[in-house]
Formats: structure tokens, C-alpha cells, sequence
């Protein structure tokens, strides 16, 4: 068995949503999660919408404090890849390729050492270089992605990140997503599609409304979520 | 590295330098608006000012000008960084950043553009018939003031606004009255009485404004009682800042979807 790249124990956090001056409600979005994630391997985390998939990547990420439990991270180097990384519309291709790589934690000359590969990736070609304005929603999504699959840090927290692009793109994407995976690069995946968990991830996560409910086999776990769906 | 000093001042160049020209490219002038649109302020106070009221004060123009420009810088910066860390909720949300990245993205490119603004101002004197004196290679020094002042303001704001947002209507009418009362349209030397006068220059912009038309205008090099007003309002404002921002660093991104 690897190292322990992520040990989360009784992560418990609540959403206090404001309503007035003097009045709020509570809403829990994480109750007591506990789970590991070894070097090397892919975690797939399944649930229904606002079950805390997201919560919990971004206390994953370090952009959300927990209100109590505890995380331990084995390096610094842990992002979360979004389909739009913050791009300003003004801008061309390459100037929010800089910025959102910078975003993710790096430094501007490890970005624009790459450059050339993200352009390539994307297949944007001349479009790379003219304001993102003018790019569909799927030249967004080749962008983004290109981004975060060429400049992985140690550890990729990825949220609904393979539904990108048109479908030669998207087999692209998920080739590239492959080939990452299977190498020593440590991923924490949430996504939607049951089949997509089976085939990439070693082991899977199951929450819903903030708990933990099973943990184990993508198969397994994919049989527990289609139950919790009927 | 991604939380280093380092890092986050590269990321501010970067964002700074990228901003200024997205803003430039949404205009058909582009860069040229950071120099015309002090140059259509002068003129419109010099109409009001210089020919229907005829000032009042020698050189008035002059006088108007190297108090409403600094303060058109600080109010400016003020009110920008203010809502900065509320409007940046996405970001926020999505990345590990530290929150003090957005106020000084918004102060670094006001304070950029003020060069062009003060090169226009310094044009403007000399054509007006101030005489360059020697006083004026403390200007850098001023502006440095000036820039400090504004950053400690502007990320206290910033840091409170996230908390309780009511505020920025009281930020908005501290501002107005920092403005009438920091002798931009007329001369605190000759209306203030002297009783009140150690009172009145507590009020940093009021000191500040003092340091640049004494430096600027009547060839005196800074007085060390405006300067000291100004660099102990700038501590106090730091201190606030950076206890405010610590505290709230990861508090930040929740605070604000909630």
C-alpha cells in the first residue's frame, strides 16, 4: 500500500446563511467525513447534487476552513481544476492561460514554459491568441482543461472536469485523463457519470447530505448510488 | 511557493499588467484616456473656477489642481478596493488565494495610471508659470506617502465590507466629508482658524494635500507634522488591515457565499 497522500478524519462543516441582521439558518454540508487517499491512486467521490461533493473538494484545496476534524495533506501542491479557471473576456487566450496557471499555484515562468503544449492541446491554434470573448463554451472548456491536465500539481482535486468540448476533444481529454491517472499522479474525481468512476478510479466515495455511506470498489459503490437514486 | 511573498507579488504584476490593458482595449482611445480624462477635469474647473468665478486665491488652478488630483487618487482607490474582496466571490471560491491580492490589484493599477495623471499635472504647473523649485524632488516621496496611506486604507476596507456590507454607506459618506474637509477648494492656511488648525490636519488627506502644495507650488520642502500625521494614520489602518485579514484569511470564501 502507498504513503497517505490525504487522511481526512471527522470533517464536519456547516453553511450559516445570512438572512437578517440578527437571524441565520444552518445548513450542514459536511457531517463527520472521514476517508484516505493514497499515493497514486484515484478517488471518485458520487453523490446527488448538494450532497457536498464540492464542499468538500474545496476544504480539500485548502479554500474552506472546516468547522471542525482533521486534515492532513502530504504536500502543498494540491489544486482544484475547474472548467473556467477565472478568465477575463478582454483577454486573449494566452494572457488567461498565464493568469489561470498562475491561479493554480505556479510560477509564471513554469506557466509559460508550457505554453506552447497547452496551445497544443487545446487545438485552439490561431485562436489562442485572440480574446476569449469570441471562444464558444466548448474553446472555453479545451482551454480550461488543457490548463489543469498540462500543469497537474501533485495532487488534482477535478470537478466534472471530462465533459468538455465536442466528442473528438472529449476522447482526447479522457485519453490524456488516462494516461495521468495511470501514472503516480494522485486525483481526487467528482463526477456524475457512474461510468466514468467505474473505468478511471481505484476506489470510490459515496456521500450523501454530508455523510459518508460507503466507501470501496467504483462497481460496488456505483451499485450503492444507483439504490440511494430509486 | 503558491503561498509565498513571491508568488503572490508576481501573481499582482501579472493580473495588474493585464487589467490596465483589458481596460485600455474596451476604449477606441485606449491609453490615451489616462491622460485625457485629467485634462477634461482641468478644464472643466478651469472654466468654473479660473474664468466664470475667477478664483479668489492666486494661481487658483494651480492650487485646485494639486489638491483635486491626489485626492481623485485616493477617493478613486478608495472606493475600488472597497468592494474587492466581495465582488471577488469566484475566485475566491475556487482558488487558495490570500485576500489581501484583491484590494492591491485595484490600488496598483490606480496607482498606475497616477503617473501619467501627475505628469499632466506637473506639465500643467509649468505652463501655468509655477516655477520647478527644488522642492520638487520630494514628490516621489509624497506620492510614496500617499500610495501607503491609500493601500492601508483601501485593504482595511476591503477586509471589513465582507463582514458587515452596510458599512460601505458610511465608507461613502466619510469620504464625502473628507473631502470638504481637506482643503481641496480652498486654503486651510487662511480659513482655519488657529485654534482648530493641529485639529483639522489630524485628517491625513488634509495633511497630505498640505505636503503637496507645499512641495508643488510654494517651493518648501515636507513638514515633518504632516508628514507624521499621515504615516501614523497609515499604521494604524495596517495594523487593522493585517489583523482583519489574517484573521479572516480562510474565513473569506465562506463568509461570503453565506
Amino acid at each position: 500500500m502507498n504513503e497517505i497522500a490525504i487522511s481526512a478524519r471527522d470533517l464536519s462543516l456547516t453553511y450559516r446563511v445570512r438572512k437578517s441582521l440578527f437571524r441565520s439558518a444552518n445548513v450542514r454540508a459536511l457531517n463527520k467525513v472521514s476517508f484516505d487517499v493514497y499515493a497514486g491512486e484515484t478517488l471518485g467521490i458520487i453523490g446527488r447534487n448538494g450532497s457536498g461533493k464540492s464542499t468538500l473538494l474545496r476544504v480539500l484545496a485548502g479554500i474552506y476552513q472546516c468547522d471542525s476534524g482533521e486534515l492532513t495533506i502530504s504536500t502543498n501542491s494540491i489544486s482544484l481544476m475547474t472548467l473556467s479557471l477565472g478568465f477575463d473576456p478582454v483577454l486573449t487566450g494566452r494572457a488567461n492561460a498565464v493568469f489561470g496557471g498562475m491561479l493554480l499555484g505556479f510560477s509564471h515562468q513554469q506557466v509559460l514554459s508550457v505554453l506552447g503544449s497547452i496551445k497544443d492541446f487545446s487545438g485552439l491554434k490561431d485562436a489562442f491568441e485572440v480574446p476569449v470573448k469570441t471562444y464558444s463554451s466548448g474553446m472555453l472548456s479545451r482551454l480550461a482543461f488543457s490548463l489543469a491536465i498540462i500543469l497537474s500539481p501533485d495532487i488534482m482535486l477535478l470537478d466534472e472536469v471530462l465533459s468538455v468540448g465536442d466528442q473528438e476533444f472529449k476522447e482526447k481529454a479522457y485519453d490524456k485523463m488516462l494516461e495521468k491517472i495511470s501514472s503516480t499522479q494522485t486525483t481526487v474525481f467528482v463526477s456524475h457519470s457512474l461510468e466514468e468512476v467505474e473505468k478511471i478510479c481505484d476506489r470510490a466515495l459515496l456521500i450523501d447530505d454530508g455523510v459518508v455511506l460507503a466507501s470501496g470498489k467504483p462497481t460496488e459503490i456505483s451499485k450503492e448510488y444507483r439504490k440511494l437514486l430509486l | 511557493m503558491r503561498d509565498s511573498a513571491s508568488h503572490l507579488i508576481s501573481l499582482l504584476g501579472v493580473k495588474i499588467a493585464m487589467n490596465l490593458r483589458a481596460e485600455a482595449t474596451k476604449n477606441q482611445l485606449g491609453y490615451a484616456w489616462w491622460l485625457l480624462e485629467p485634462i477634461l477635469e482641468t478644464a472643466v474647473f478651469y472654466l468654473v473656477f479660473g474664468i466664470f468665478l475667477s478664483g479668489g486665491t492666486e494661481n487658483f488652478i494651480a492650487f485646485l489642481l494639486t489638491g483635486l488630483i491626489p485626492w481623485t487618487w485616493f477617493s478613486r482607490s478608495v472606493s475600488n478596493s472597497m468592494m474587492s474582496l466581495k465582488n471577488a466571490s469566484w475566485l475566491l471560491n475556487n482558488f487558495r488565494l490570500n485576500p489581501v491580492f484583491f484590494p492591491l490589484v485595484e490600488l496598483g493599477q490606480d496607482a498606475f495610471k497616477q503617473l501619467a495623471t501627475f505628469g499632466f499635472l506637473l506639465s500643467f504647473l509649468f505652463l501655468y508659470g509655477v516655477e520647478p523649485a527644488d522642492s520638487w524632488i520630494w514628490l516621489p516621496g509624497v506620492m510614496l506617502l500617499q500610495m501607503l496611506l491609500v493601500a492601508s486604507i483601501g485593504c482595511c476596507v476591503a477586509a471589513f465590507i465582507p463582514l458587515l456590507e452596510d458599512l460601505k454607506y458610511l465608507i461613502a459618506t466619510t469620504l464625502l466629508a473628507t473631502m470638504f474637509a481637506s482643503g481641496i477648494f480652498y486654503d486651510p492656511q487662511v480659513l482655519v482658524t488657529a485654534q482648530w488648525t493641529d485639529i483639522y490636519y489630524l485628517n491625513p488627506v488634509a495633511s497630505l494635500l498640505q505636503l503637496y502644495r507645499d512641495v508643488l507650488m510654494y517651493g518648501k520642502n515636507p513638514e515633518i507634522v504632516y508628514v507624521r500625521n499621515v504615516m501614523v494614520w497609515t499604521l494604524v489602518f495596517s495594523l487593522l488591515a493585517t489583523v482583519i485579514l489574517n484573521y479572516f484569511t480562510k474565513r473569506y470564501a465562506r463568509l461570503i457565499v453565506e
